[in-house]
């Protein structure tokens, strides 16, 4: 018999009451059409989580897991091939294309690449006013001093203003990045590999002024990365996808101390650390992530994984309970090392 | 590992190389000296810009001239200097003496060649080897470095692989000659982490069993501290610290070595802000008076700003370039004269 999944990790029970909640993903899926419209590439593949008002939610996969288009997803940039998403209450399915254009201002997105994100032909300060363009404003003396206000948050100068991205380094880069998702004042930001392009002490300074901006402005992140020390650094609670599926999602520290699904295991085990006393044994996965365009059956990751029995081939797992707002898709228990069926 | 009594295998003295640039001259080495022993494992870390790469495409003599131009030093393989040998006696080092593996296997591999032919084109090459023996020992080559099914894949295309048997094919190509140093290049720095520990296990699997001196040029500490015996670690084409990999972790005596090793989030017990270091690494072009860290450093003192530092030895295997670590101004060594014992 194959179970239909009921992935709904944060509505088996509702720790902290609805209104909290900011930003709600139900059972979301995104199908991507191959060019010979045969093949189809099941990127998101049935996600559910919440995001609470002011809280940082990581989501950590390796490349091909469908986190990047998770977080489009979320902001409706690609169509959602089934499920929803609530903000603030609001199906945002039902939105007219004028509601989701105010909507949008509330959520926002930074990019992986600031290089790539902002266009060489314009000024910082034309980049930077794009936005209020966009959305209506129309007093430049306000929208010109709501900038300087901008540079400010982000550590720049008002003389940047007049430099074109080329001219700025790929700290100052993600900085205008940053402000020009900050511009309308938004309550959720989604970082998608945000300081995944910079070097190591730049991108310190980036994370720590995302954290700063957080404390400040009241913000809520949805933080996409495939590097788990980062993420732990930055995240309250962390989701780890495989293959299109979320498969564990809990507080931070649960997470990373005592991890229940045999891939959080497996990636927190293979992180290469600068101090021996933080090396985990290293628990070898055999082969590779399989094709999105035909995955394994049942719980996607039966195939690499050290625990795997019968009904992990035919099954997906349902989410069990592990801990305090610490969930696993499942069926092995790695305190009495047993599969629970 | 003994490197006491061993003659260096490979001595790199006060090299500097310089780019010519539309925008000025780039002084992307300057006054570079390492030595490398025999079935070492040395690691040379730094951020974008500080001239890893190009010391290491300098010992290949891979530099492309024009822009770029090797304006002193000498790189003794052996004791003799590469820096003298033709272009067709380079060729016999190349891929046979000396390899290196580069961080994109998918632009680093010709599309239109079977993997197996591209192992076995050094084989024919330099062993003089006969096609089909060749392609014999290309596909125990590929065995050797973990991909299965060898004998089917030899003769596939690098686009029917995956990035990570990318790499091993890269891999395999490199030691098909046995060479006496493998420099690798951002080996991991493309992978995911779960690919990237099963590529790290192998190429410290290689230097222990085949004695291959390695070289791995990298900004990941991680990767360092996994890895190597020794590290490098360069700042605007300079060595600033040389330490054993053990001792620079716990105890880092230069000031941006231990402001770099500090930004990097750990996954410690107790989680606080990041500490960073300010500013951004300065424009290749600019000169600056005095150390090139200065202007970033959170101990800079008048001196600093002044003069160069010279590279001191502070204790056995240990170097630094740092004015804290000079006994007092006037024993000023000329930073050009330096010598590395």
């Amino acid at each position: 018999m194959i179970r239909e999944e009921t992935a709904r990790p944060d509505f088996l029970e509702a720790p902290e009451p609805e209104k909290n909640i900011l930003l709600k993903a139900d059972d979301i899926r995104v199908t991507f059409r191959g060019k010979d419209r045969k093949t189809t590439v099941k990127a998101v593949d049935g996600v559910s989580l919440s995001i609470h008002k002011g809280e940082i939610l990581g989501i950590v996969g390796e490349s091909g897991c469908g986190k990047s288009t998770l977080g489009r997803a979320i902001l409706n940039l690609i169509p959602l091939t089934g499920g929803k998403v609530y903000f603030e209450g609001q199906d945002l399915s039902t939105l007219s294309k004028k509601e989701m254009k105010d909507m949008r201002k509330k959520m926002q997105i930074i990019f992986q690449d600031p290089s790539a994100s902002l266009n060489p032909r314009r000024t910082v300060e034309q980049i930077l006013f794009e936005p209020y363009i966009i959305h209506g404003y129309k007093d430049k003396n306000y929208i010109r001093k709501d900038i300087l206000r901008l540079l400010e948050l982000v550590g720049l100068a008002e003389y940047h203003l007049s430099r074109y991205s080329y001219e700025l380094s790929g700290g100052q880069k993600q900085r205008i990045g940053i402000a020009r998702a900050l511009a309308l004042k938004p309550e959720l930001i989604i970082c998608d590999e945000a300081v995944s392009a910079l070097d190591v002490s730049v991108q310190a300074q980036v994370l720590n002024l995302l954290m700063d901006l957080k404390k400040e402005l009241g913000l809520t992140y949805l933080f996409i990365s495939h590097n788990l020390n980062v993420i732990y650094q930055i995240s309250d609670r962390v989701g780890v996808m495989y293959l299109g599926r979320l498969v564990e999602l809990g507080p931070y520290k649960s997470l990373y101390e005592e991890p229940a699904h045999p891939y959080t295991e497996a990636l927190l085990s293979a992180i290469p650390q600068i101090h021996e006393e933080n090396r985990r044994e290293r628990i070898h996965l055999q082969g590779e992530v399989p094709s999105p365009i035909n995955p394994p059956s049942g719980c996607h990751f039966h195939t690499r994984c050290p625990h795997t029995c019968e009904v992990c081939s035919m099954d997906v797992p349902p989410w069990r309970k592990v801990g305090d707002r610490h969930f696993a898709a499942c069926y092995w228990n790695p305190k009495s090392n047993e599969h629970i069926i | 590992m003994g490197t006491e009594k061993k003659e260096p295998l490979l001595q790199v003295k006060d090299l500097s190389i310089d780019f010519h640039t539309a925008e000025g001259v780039v002084h992307a080495v300057n006054h570079l000296s390492f030595d490398l022993y025999p079935g070492e494992t040395l690691g040379i870390v730094g951020e974008s810009g500080s001239g890893k790469s190009v010391s290491s495409l300098a010992v290949m003599r891979l530099i492309p001239d024009p822009p770029g131009k090797i304006v002193s030093g000498e790189i003794l393989f052996h004791g003799k200097n590469l820096l003298d040998y033709s272009e067709k006696e380079m060729l016999k080092i190349r891929g046979n003496l000396i390899s290196m593996i580069f961080q994109e296997p998918m632009t680093s591999l010709n599309p239109i060649l079977t993997c197996g032919s591209q192992i076995a084109e050094s084989l024919m090459l330099h062993k003089g080897m006969k096609k089909k023996e060749a392609m014999k020992a290309a596909e125990q080559l590929m065995r050797d470095v973990g991909i299965a099914n060898a004998e089917k894949r030899v003769n596939e295309y690098p686009h029917q692989m995956s990035g990570g048997m990318k790499q091993r094919v890269m891999i395999a190509m490199a030691l098909a000659c046995e060479p006496e140093i493998l420099f690798c290049d951002e080996p991991t720095t493309a992978l995911d982490v779960t690919i990237q520990a099963q590529i790290l296990d192998l190429i410290k699997k290689l230097n222990r069993e085949r004695n291959t001196a390695i070289v791995m040029i990298t900004h990941d500490f991680g990767v360092v501290s996994e890895i190597c015996e020794r590290v490098l670690v360069m700042y605007t084409g300079r060595i600033f610290e040389e330490a054993p990999s053990q001792k620079i972790f716990k105890m880092p005596k230069h000031p941006y070595t231990e402001g770099l090793i500090d930004s990097i989030p750990q996954i410690s017990d107790v989680r606080e802000a990041l500490s960073t270091i300010e500013g951004t690494v300065p424009n290749p072009t600019e000169k600056l008076e005095g150390c090139s860290f200065w202007p970033r450093c959170s101990r800079a003192m008048d001196i600093c700003k002044r003069e160069d530092p010279s590279v001191k030895i502070i204790e056995e295997g240990r170097r630094v370039r740092c004015w804290l670590y000079e006994g007092s101004a006037e024993d000023t060594i000329n930073p050009d004269e330096e010598s590395v014992e």
